[in-house]
């Protein structure tokens, strides 16, 4: 349809490096080999059927004019008739068969996308809103769904039935077939040099739309905020400005193609009229019957559908093309953190080493300065600095979220870059002030959606840390649904379901980043108690402000501005009346500067 | 509302494009009708059957002329079309968007970001091409019955024949509805299931890796894309089956034709001209009635479905109110923000809440009776332990949370719609989750304040933020990135502070805004804040400089008051309030509750 195809753009930049794009296609429709071979064959007897049939009208149309007996009429009608039915039969298999492949390449390119993205850099997720992911795994792959199942059935198969047409009119007569390959020549060519103007266009107007979605994602989520700071106004004005963005690309975009599409009506409408000339003048000097005129004219009009459908598809090839770029893009993303050759952690605690250990995140300066400092297997160390002192930058370059621009770290005598990251991570166990929660059931966030877990190990874990009360208030206990960001959940029981999390782990080091700050002072000692379990055998970092937290370390350090100004023993330095430990205890604040 | 209802109601928001659309479809299809007309006069000329008395060659540049009309209403079609769909997307989203901002009612039943997004960008698609389609279905319609009409008078029985064929597919497929909705229903849901997990694994992805819990949560996202894979193979496929497999079947009508009139075509009284006139009226009544099918008649059970999951979206009270035409500002100015608030009228003398109540549905928890006072230029802190009901307490009273008794007054006037009335400039708001924008610092903490008309830097002090701006790359115009990932906690709660200060409300509320920040810049942000002569403060804390620096202290426990007074007078008279203070579990006989 018309309306539809105003979207339609010719054949892609061939500038996109057309060995990736059929890479990326190959792999996604190889293991359905059997499958898309059935596709062929059968859109090929389509092709075929449908060409033969108006020679059997031609036919009839030449002996009906010359007054054939009419036994040979109607057997020539029937094999029309049952041909036709025969058609319709094959196209409908031919149509499901190609549906299925299509949609099934498409989902596994989409769980390969999300796998991908979900192993890059942090770096790389700082800079991407959820909304925005969701439109380039989500919406990229869906465009490109729709365009497999068809790809195959309108490009191929109208491409292959066009040049059964042109060439069955050669047959007929050379002057015929001459014209009408020239027209159909022509009309391809036309639509072939517009082609690329739209590629980019459509990319932007992707673009405009996935910001768009990325900023509605955000404010939605803070709709609550939005609402009690009264920023509404502001808010939707600035949902206009996106909207206006995304106004603008895509009308630019579906100007330009409708400009294709234009064109290629008025070549219809001048090709019928050239049809019916030329036939007219082929018969008017008996160079061909009736008959033929009309097969002429049929085979004309048969020639629009594959025009029709090649530039629609062809536009929807366009756009699956801007969405491959994207995909690709993505693909062609990196993470810069290289996993290591693996190795084994040593048994039991790990000490912990930061050597000469300097960072700054992606734009900034430096966080941290030559960071220098070792603590021993089993100890507590306490990390003390104003907010922004860099505590928690030293606790996501332990998990290796980022490496450290100099310098080295290493646990348990090894460098933490010949690990394996996952093996790494399984070492340490994080609480942080902030808890993460998904839209999910209470089992899903403490187990990470693993069904391996078995419930009882659930339980008997809320039951060690107290939390047998709050479990049994819960509506459906473990299949409760949580929203995300907290819903259904105060402060303080999300931060005893992040400590049930990390009691799940068997972890060899445990950092706790400021994880008493938001408890109630009962709640805390109630983790305090379960902390001390945990800390039993392993290393410990404490980023904390409590006096009772400090009194567990070992050891102190005290950091400023990313560098260290203080480090040594707990009781030592509490006695140094000239260390600055001593003076945060001493300023008479029971809670100590942090 | 009905879905027709809604879709007609849609559809008509834009007048002047529909107009505009329908008359560029009127003049294609009705060039397309008379082409036919004359490709059967030119046949039946050539064969000497009677024509018009024309010559060919007329007729043929007729044609041409013809083919010209017809591509300036395609033209036109076109260019109307795109931009007239493009509207009734964006009204619909404007509207979803605003009144989804909106919304009040209980958290529990809204789906998650992701999924919001999917709807607002598949659901909203659906929505707009069903009714951007409209003047091309039903124009097609009356260009088929014409073209009907016109065989009919050529050659009833023929026509009757070759039309059957048409319509007995078309019916088919209508009986297909339910399925057809069925599949689509299971298909949309499944969509949204994924991209909720897309959603929030990339919201939370630093505690998915932390936890080393990639492999987990793919394997999950594994198997809801699995079963997305099986339904939309059955939803897209079986479509695309019913609307194209039979694209055809007027040829097998075309060839029951040549049968049963072979007698006719021989004898002259059905001519070459006739039969191609069929040919290309058929084409015109098969598309027009495919096109109703798969543009119309299809799409009608989705768009019951999308209507719905646009309509999840908002309030019940506001379900009706995605129909509006909606401003959308896509030329000219910008709406202007006001500049300020208006302070008319605020002052705050005195602030009260007589028999407070609130219990969450299906519990017991929630908070009871509750009896509060606030004067002029006083300090209050609401303390208790974790369960106790301070944030219930804190969102009852500004209206996030509805009240199932007590009565709350605003300087003795009965406040029934606290929602409305406290926000900014009257009350602001810190809340316990800080929430922040991808965009500046600047303009996280003004959300749209006009910069000269307030004290932003007396709001950065009173948060006292200043010193990390400051150190910040590029200041109060540094960009926070998603979620507010480059600032750390403690900054992250302090510019929401920064917010609601800047706000300059009678009365400030905060949950609990000291955890993570070092007792130095705690000390200093009470002191700043009950140094404010004439704000209300209410706060919601445990933390013992905020203790120490109250006019007055409100213990809660189990969602009732437990003890009200000075700091000195309840640690000598509330065993809660020293328990609180000290910090002590206690023992087994005393349960913790939950919220």
């Amino acid at each position: 349809m018309v309306a539809k195809s105003i979207e339609s753009l010719v054949e892609p930049k061939v500038s996109i490096p057309f060995r990736q794009y059929t890479a990326l296609l190959g792999k996604y429709l190889r293991p359905q080999m059997r499958l898309v071979i059935v596709v062929a064959v059968l859109l090929f007897t389509n092709i075929a059927l449908q060409l033969i049939n108006p020679q059997i009208l031609r036919y009839f149309i030449d002996e009906a004019l010359a007054g054939s007996a009419l036994n040979r009429l109607i057997i020539a009608a029937s094999f029309f008739t049952g041909i036709a039915l025969v058609q319709q039969v094959v196209n409908v298999f031919a149509t499901y068969t190609s549906g299925k492949v299509g949609w099934t390449a498409t989902n596994a390119l989409r769980g390969d996308l999300a796998r991908h993205c979900l192993s890059l850099d942090m770096s790389f997720h700082n800079e991407h809103t959820p909304g925005e992911m969701i439109e380039r795994i989500d919406g990229d792959s869906n465009q490109l769904g729709g365009f497999f199942s068809t790809f195959v059935i309108h490009i191929v198969g109208n491409g292959f039935l066009l040049v059964g047409i042109l060439a069955l009119l050669f047959r007929e007569d050379w002057r015929a077939g001459l014209a009408l390959t020239a027209f159909a020549v022509f009309t391809l060519f036309v639509l072939y040099r517009i082609k690329n103007i739209t590629v980019s266009h459509w990319k932007a107007t992707r673009e405009a739309s996935a910001n768009t979605f990325g900023f509605l994602e955000e404010r939605l989520s803070g709709a609550e905020d939005i609402r009690t700071s009264a920023a509404k106004p502001y808010v939707m004005r600035r949902f206009y400005e996106f909207m206006r963005a995304w106004f603008r690309k895509e009308m630019r975009a579906s100007f330009m193609t409708s400009t294709v599409l234009n064109t290629t009506w008025f070549l219809f409408a001048v090709g019928n009229a050239l049809a019916l000339g030329v036939g007219a003048y082929l018969f008017m000097n008996d160079q061909i019957t009736i008959g033929t005129v009309y097969l002429i004219f049929h085979y004309t009009n048969s020639l629009r559908q594959p025009i029709e459908a090649l530039t629609h598809q062809l536009d929807a090839l366009q756009k699956a093309t801007a969405s491959i770029v994207r995909i690709l893009e993505l693909f062609e993303t990196k993470k810069t953190l290289e996993d290591g050759n693996g190795l084994e952690f040593p048994d039991g605690a790990l000490s912990i080493e930061f050597d000469d250990v300097s960072f700054a995140y992606n734009t900034g300066d430096a966080v941290l300065h030559d960071i220098s400092f070792a603590v021993r297997p089993g100890r507590v160390l306490g990390l003390l600095g104003r907010t922004g002192s860099g505590k928690t930058t030293i606790t996501r370059l332990l998990f290796r979220l980022y490496d450290p621009d100099e310098g080295k770290i290493v646990l348990g005598g090894r460098d933490v870059r010949d690990a394996k990251i996952s093996d790494l991570r399984d070492q340490i166990a994080l609480v942080t002030q902030d808890v993460r929660l998904f839209h999910g059931t209470v089992r899903d966030n403490l187990t990470f959606f693993d069904p391996a877990v078995p419930d009882e190990r659930l339980t008997e874990i809320i039951r060690e840390l107290g939390l047998t009360q709050w479990f049994d208030g819960l509506p459906k206990g473990l299949d409760t649904e949580l929203q995300a960001d907290g819903g259904g959940l105060s402060a303080g029981e999300a931060q005893l379901l992040a400590f049930t999390r990390v009691f799940l782990k068997d972890p060899r080091i445990v950092i706790l980043d400021e994880a008493s700050s938001r408890l109630d002072r009962s709640t805390e000692q109630l983790i305090e108690r379960a902390v001390d379990k945990l800390v039993e055998g392993r290393t410990v970092i404490v980023i904390a402000h409590h006096l009772p937290t400090l009194e567990r370390c070992d050891e102190i350090i005290i950091l400023e501005d990313g560098k260290i100004v203080e480090h040594g023993d707990r009781k030592e330095l509490a006695a140094n009346p000239k260390a600055r430990f001593y003076e945060l205890l001493q300023t008479g604040l029971e809670e100590v500067l942090a | 509302m009905k879905s027709w209802k809604f879709i007609l109601r849609i559809g008509l928001n834009q007048p002047g494009l529909l107009a505009a659309n329908t008359g560029a479809v009127v003049v294609w299809k009705a060039a397309t009708l008379v082409i036919g007309l004359v490709t059967r006069n030119v046949l039946d000329t050539l064969s000497d059957d009677a024509g018009l008395g024309l010559s060919v060659w007329t007729l043929v540049a007729l044609l041409l002329a013809l083919g010209i009309v017809e591509f300036v209403g395609v033209a036109g079609e076109a260019l109307v079309f795109h931009l007239r769909k493009f509207v009734i997307g964006a009204s619909l989203r404007t509207n979803v968007f605003n009144r989804g901002l909106d919304r009040s009612d209980d958290q529990a039943v809204r789906p998650s970001s992701g999924d919001a997004v999917n709807r607002f960008r598949q659901d909203v698609e659906y929505l707009t091409e069903f009714v951007a389609e409209w003047p091309l279905v039903f124009i097609g319609l009356a260009e088929g019955a014409v073209a009907f009409v016109v065989l009919a008078y050529v050659d009833a029985l023929a026509t009757v024949v070759v039309v059957v064929p048409v319509v007995s597919v078309f019916v088919v497929t209508a009986l297909a509805r339910q399925r057809i909705e069925r599949y689509r229903r299971d298909s949309r849901e499944s969509a949204g299931s994924v991209s909720g997990l897309i959603g929030t694994m990339f919201a939370t992805v630093e505690t998915i890796k932390v936890a080393n819990a990639e492999p987990r949560v793919m394997k999950r996202f594994d198997d809801l894309n699995a079963a997305r894979a099986a339904l939309t193979i059955k939803d897209e496929v079986f479509g695309q089956v019913v609307r194209s497999g039979f694209s055809q079947i007027t040829t097998v009508g075309l060839g029951v034709i040549l049968m049963i009139g072979a007698q006719a075509i021989r004898s002259g009284d059905f001519s070459v001209g006739d039969f191609a006139l069929f040919v290309i009226y058929l084409k015109a009544i098969q598309d027009a009635v495919q096109h109703f099918g798969s543009a119309f008649l299809r799409p009608l059970p989705q768009v019951k479905v999308s209507k719905e999951r646009l309509e999840g979206l908002l309030d019940d009270s506001s379900k009706g109110r995605l129909i509006e035409p909606a401003a959308l500002h896509l030329r000219g100015d910008l709406p202007v923000l006001p500049k300020t608030l208006a302070r008319d009228g605020i002052r705050l003398d005195v602030f009260e809440a007589s028999d407070l109540s609130y219990i969450y549905p299906k519990s017991d928890n929630g908070i009871r009776n509750i009896n509060l006072r606030l004067e002029r230029g006083s300090f209050t802190v609401i303390a208790g332990r974790v369960g106790s009901g301070k944030t219930t307490l804190l969102r009852v009273l500004l209206g996030l949370l509805p009240t199932t008794a007590g009565v709350i007054r605003w300087n003795g006037n009965v406040v029934d719609d606290p929602e409305k009335k406290f926000i900014p400039p009257r009350v602001a708001y810190t809340p316990q989750v800080p929430r922040l924008f991808s965009e500046s610092v600047r303009d996280n903490i003004l959300l749209g304040l006009s910069e000269t008309d307030v004290d932003l830097g007396g709001a950065i002090d009173a948060a006292v933020l200043e010193r990390d701006i400051v150190d910040l790359e590029n200041g109060l115009d540094t960009v926070i990135g998603p979620r507010g990932i480059k600032l750390s906690g403690g900054q992250q709660r302090r510019t929401v502070a920064a917010r609601m200060f800047v706000r300059d409300p009678e009365l400030l509320v905060i949950d609990d805004l000291s955890s993570g920040l070092d007792v130095e810049t705690e000390e200093t942000l009470w002191e700043r804040l009950f140094t404010r002569p004439d704000t209300v403060a209410l706060v919601a804390s445990n933390r013992r400089s905020a203790l120490r620096w109250a006019d007055n202290i409100i213990v809660l426990k189990s969602g009732r008051v437990e003890a009200t007074g000075k700091l000195d007078d309840l640690l000598e008279s509330s065993e809660e309030m020293r328990r609180l203070w000290r910090g002590e579990i206690d023992d087994q006989a005393d349960e913790m509750e939950t919220v």
